[in-house]
């Protein structure tokens, strides 16, 4: 009688676990599936062409964003500013050769969030395309176009400041992705992006609709002004010379003498190629205003003002334009149209534009890539071209690759001071034909230090790993396939 | 919160007792918050936020997680003298993804309670004595809802020129899943001469398994900072305690007891994460400890230069070989001892051990230093009670562990313009100035005179009176002439001793049961206070 009793139960037991099992397997998994009530998970998104456009905007912002970094990296290493009352130590030390892997200005994290949005949108453009019938497989290459103009733009920076970079091409979208990427060589990188700009040129958009769209988002000048800058820094000159030609066929055109500071305010002027756009109005406000004319961090050196400034140099319209001459100011984010002389007031004080690609750039591009090749006629021509638009007379230069080189650079010294271009210029020089002149670079950059730092500094950079940065310690320490730019491994070890 | 139970307890007989339950819960947790702030109010009094004042930050969000749970359970003893319990628990939990929602979590426990036995009755002495043995593993889940999701959301400015921006913000985490902790342990329980004395001896061992990391740092190049968690490595824990309590006095109206306690426990990793850098902060520098952890080395070992005192003048500043001679270069003259190859020690500076007698004093001159684990840690306390007075006194130890002292690093660095302690002004003053223990010169931004080194380091142990009570019960006849139940008067004191030759505040350094790297570090953190409480206790 118990028996039986307890054999029931027993039977009831097992029906109860066998329930529970069934309903474990069934209903909980989704009852405990929950997502957010704030913003979007992965599952949701890429579902339109919104989404996509949405996440290449992003990118675009990111890159505005770094307006002030780019003017650090494009100046400071360089004999165009000088330091004022408030700059900052990490930045200090950079311009006094004292760059270490603790230097915050290592970091690269800026570039590497915008390559991942443009990854992003690379990968799932296509995948959009399946489900949204009103995305056109022209819009959707479209878009991946753009982010592999930015994706490659952000990779040209970090060659030019690191050399050797980690080459991510797949978006970083759960934890199951390679998150420790060795390095690739400048050579690899750059090859890389020169092939997917090449193949993707052709789909960009001709039109988005304004001016500003036209001028702030990739177009084909822009395209073609990026592979002939990324030609150059190659060394590929015939292929230089043919992206400035593909971008002479398009409507850019020198702002005529009168109205040259227009390119700097308001912008987006018939020179602008590409600018990353700024709006104080729409709350996209840029942070170069503040940085050269509020904060007092730099004024133009002392060798900027003296080839710049209308009383030593006669350089009346680009002098006036880039720099102040009463104290020295750097003027090109401060100064309001006509002549660039009165200073930007209201909220359009924060609304001038980084001009990444204008094409008096691209036309002195194509004269140091004629001039390379001995075609110093027409290399000429258009740098008495860039001259004359600035009033000033015509040069005539002695037939030698050296003497353009020289006179190139200084004019691109005077055309682009404080646009973030300087370094670059001298580091490709310093780089050109195995390092011939690499005593001229080392010459230029410690002119701007006090005598008696003069040979340390000069001794630091006879290494040309030291003109680059090096990798930022906490990067190095958080992935153990990096290695270290050799020249500042004394100051990291293993 | 739900829960539902079946427990099912059959009789049988007087030897045996047999239960099982079977438990089943679902949970699930709702929180919504609204948050308003506002600055520059008319006074402090003035507390409301929307009254008057501007605000500055309005926000509000949700969350909610769920969770489910079953949960067996057997239990059979035989006789009060064998002693077997069986616990199976299955979880699932909201906030990991699909495929690694669950988790079992076994555990099992035998004990013998061998004083039972019926050869044992023989052995007067011993009242009671019981050998336990347990295993069981237990989970845990990440403590934020949502943090498994990639989230998209809108970004500051949220447009470019015109057109509306959405972004990636976190990562996708599909290898999350639960941390678990596998553990056993084997206790012997004994009790002699009339439960008199009692002891206690256990040992154990702790492994823990995809560790969970929070905030779990990545490259930059992936695009991100952090993933917010991570499962990866291994943790071990294995230790032994030891407790002992008597009577040593037991009478009516007298009782004095004293207990005694002993623990030792080292704590290490069996494995890191994939990837894991196990050198981090390898840059030395000014208050700078290099940070390492080793797998199998108990977490808490230090690294750093060995201090040796200070140069008296520039002329005694040497390298020395191994053999203790000059250190020369191929032409025959003397290497200049320097740090890092850029500065050149002189008189006054510190001197630190060139452990490979290169002469240059850089990371590969970095030696062990110490360890922050203690080796010890225990309590001891005695109780008084003789009539209606008792007086009860509380210790405890650590013992065998090192501390760096960051408030000396900070006070007597001599690099800055910060306030320094009394400490520097027994300092080299001058070339060939040398006393027993004086510090190293006064030199702003030094690059190397106060480098992480065993000059910081101290042996932490201590013992402290944790607490000492004074109680007094007034008599029963007392009370009731008052017309009160009972009246308690009682003082006590917590910390108010503490034996040690630590140099700082307060030897008790936080301990970190999982950051690989950490260390004891003093940073003056405030002391847990000294108190002093007089009570008085009616009731009526």
């Amino acid at each position: 009688m118990r028996t039986g009793l307890f054999n029931r139960r027993a039977h009831l037991k097992r029906s109860v676990i066998l329930l529970v099992a069934g309903m474990m397997a069934v209903a909980c998994s989704d009852w405990l599936e929950i997502i957010p009530p704030d913003g979007l998970v992965q599952d949701e998104y890429w579902k339109t062409k919104e989404d996509v456009q949405a996440v290449l905007m992003g990118a675009y912002q990111s890159f505005a964003k770094l307006d002030q970094k780019l003017f650090l990296y494009g100046e400071i290493r360089g004999d165009l500013v000088k330091q004022d009352a408030n700059t900052a130590a990490y930045q200090r030390n950079i311009m006094e050769g004292n760059l270490y892997p603790e230097n915050q200005l290592a970091n690269w994290d800026d570039f590497y969030s915008i390559i991942n949005y443009c990854n992003f949108v690379i990968k799932y453009a296509p995948e959009v395309r399946e489900i949204d019938p009103t995305f056109t497989t022209f819009q959707m290459q479209g878009y991946q176009t753009e982010a592999i103009f930015l994706r490659s733009l952000a990779y040209f920076y970090l060659v030019r400041i690191f050399k050797d970079v980690p080459l991510v091409l797949e978006p970083t979208e759960s934890d199951d992705v390679d998150l420790f990427p060795a390095k690739s060589t400048d050579q690899e990188v750059l090859s890389r992006i020169k092939e997917d700009l090449i193949n993707a040129r052709l789909s960009v958009r001709g039109d988005y609709g304004s001016l500003e769209k036209n001028k702030g988002r990739a177009s084909k000048g822009a395209i073609n002004a990026l592979l002939a800058d990324i030609s150059l820094w190659s060394f590929e000159y015939d292929d230089c010379i043919t992206y400035v030609e593909e971008v002479e066929k398009l409507d850019y055109f020198l702002m005529p003498t009168g109205k040259w500071f227009e390119i700097y305010y308001p912008g987006n002027s018939l020179e602008g190629i590409f600018e990353l756009q700024f709006d104080n109005n729409l709350g996209q406000a840029n942070s170069m205003y503040p940085f050269t004319y509020t904060q007092r961090n730099y004024l133009a050196s002392d060798y900027a003002t003296e080839i710049l400034s209308p009383e030593s140099s006669g350089e009346i319209i680009r002098g006036n334009g880039s720099l102040r001459d009463s104290d020295g100011k750097i003027w090109k984010y401060c100064g309001s149209a006509p002549d660039g002389r009165t200073l930007r007031s209201g909220t359009d004080a924060r609304s001038g534009n980084w001009i990444i690609y204008r094409y008096a750039d691209v036309l002195l591009m194509k004269a140091e890539a004629l001039s390379q090749i001995g075609n110093y006629d027409d290399a000429l021509e258009i740098i008495n071209k860039i001259r004359t638009r600035a009033l000033m007379d015509p040069l005539s230069i002695s037939t030698s690759q050296e003497a353009f080189e020289d006179a190139i650079l200084l004019e691109r010294a005077r055309e682009f001071a404080f646009e973030g271009k300087r370094w670059f210029d001298l580091l490709r020089m310093g780089r050109r034909n195995n390092f011939a002149r690499k005593s001229k670079l080392i010459e230029v950059i410690i002119e701007k230090v006090p005598s008696t730092q003069k040979l340390v500094l000069a001794s630091k950079l006879s290494n040309p790993f030291g003109w680059y940065f090096p990798i930022y310690y906490l990067e190095l320490e958080k992935n153990v396939n990096l290695e270290q730019n050799p020249y500042y491994e004394a100051f990291t070890t293993e | 919160m739900t829960r539902s139970q079946l427990i099912i307890v059959p009789r049988l007989g007087n030897k045996h007792s047999f239960s099982t339950v079977l438990m089943w819960e679902t949970d699930a947790q709702t929180a919504e918050w609204h948050t308003l702030r506002s600055n520059r109010g008319p006074s402090i009094d003035v507390q409301d936020p929307a009254a008057n004042a501007p605000i500055n930050h309005l926000g509000s969000g949700s969350s909610m997680t769920r969770s489910v749970g079953a949960l067996t359970s057997v239990n059979y003893k035989f006789r009060d003298t064998y002693i077997a319990a069986f616990n199976l628990r299955v979880d699932g939990s909201s906030r990991f993804g699909t495929n690694r929602r669950w988790g079992a979590f076994p555990s099992l426990s035998l004990g013998w309670r061998f004083s039972g036995e019926p050869w044992m009755q023989g052995f007067e002495i011993l009242d009671e004595g019981m050998l336990s043995a347990s295993y069981g593993q237990t989970g845990r889940e990440p403590t934020s809802p949502y943090d498994r999701h990639a989230i998209y959301n809108t970004a500051n400015p949220n447009q470019y020129i015109t057109d509306p921006i959405i972004l990636p913000l976190q990562v996708q985490l599909t290898n999350l899943r639960w941390q678990t902790v596998s553990s056993w342990n084997l206790k012997l329980d004994l009790s002699f001469f009339n439960y008199n004395l009692n002891v206690t001896g256990e040992v154990y061992q702790k492994l823990t398994e995809d560790l969970l990391w929070r905030s779990y740092s990545i490259p930059g190049s992936s695009g991100y900072s952090t993933l917010k968690w991570f499962n990866g490595g291994e943790l071990f824990n294995e230790g032994w305690e030891l407790y002992m309590r008597t009577n040593v006095i037991k009478r009516p109206n007298t009782l004095w007891t004293l207990n005694f306690n002993i623990s030792r426990n080292i704590n290490s990793f069996l494995s890191f994460p994939e990837n894991f850098n196990n050198e981090v902060a390898t840059t030395i520098g000014n208050g700078q400890y290099p940070r390492r952890a080793n797998i199998g080395e108990p977490i808490g070992s230090f690294y750093g230069f060995r201090y040796l005192g200070v140069w008296p003048s520039d002329q005694d500043v040497v390298a020395l070989t191994k053999s203790g001679d000059i250190l020369r270069d191929v032409n025959g003259n003397p290497v200049p001892l320097t740090y890092m190859g850029t500065y050149k020690f002189r008189g006054g500076d510190a001197i630190y051990e060139d452990i490979n007698h290169d002469g240059v004093i850089d990371l590969f001159d970095v030696v062990y230093l110490g360890d922050s684990n203690p080796d010890f840690i225990g309590g001891f306390g005695s109780m008084f009670r003789w009539n209606d007075f008792s007086l009860t006194a509380n210790f405890h130890y650590r013992l065998g562990f090192e501390i760096v002292n960051e408030v000396a690093m900070n006070t007597e660095g001599m690099l800055d313009r910060n306030n320094q302690s009394k400490a520097v002004l027994h300092r080299w003053r001058k070339q060939g100035h040398s006393e027993e223990g004086m510090l190293p010169r006064a030199y702003m931004d030094h690059p190397a005179n106060n480098l992480g080194s065993d000059r910081y380091v101290e042996r932490g142990d201590y013992v402290r009176l944790a607490s000492l009570v004074l109680n007094y019960k007034v008599a029963k006849e007392i009370c009731q002439r008052l017309n009160m139940r009972s009246i308690d008067i009682g003082v006590n004191v917590r910390r108010f001793l503490t034996f040690t030759n630590y140099s700082g505040q307060d030897p008790e350094i936080p301990q970190s049961g999982n950051d690989p790297f950490w260390f004891g570090t003093d940073k003056a953190r405030t002391p847990t206070p000294k108190s002093y409480t007089i009570s008085l206790n009616i009731g009526f």
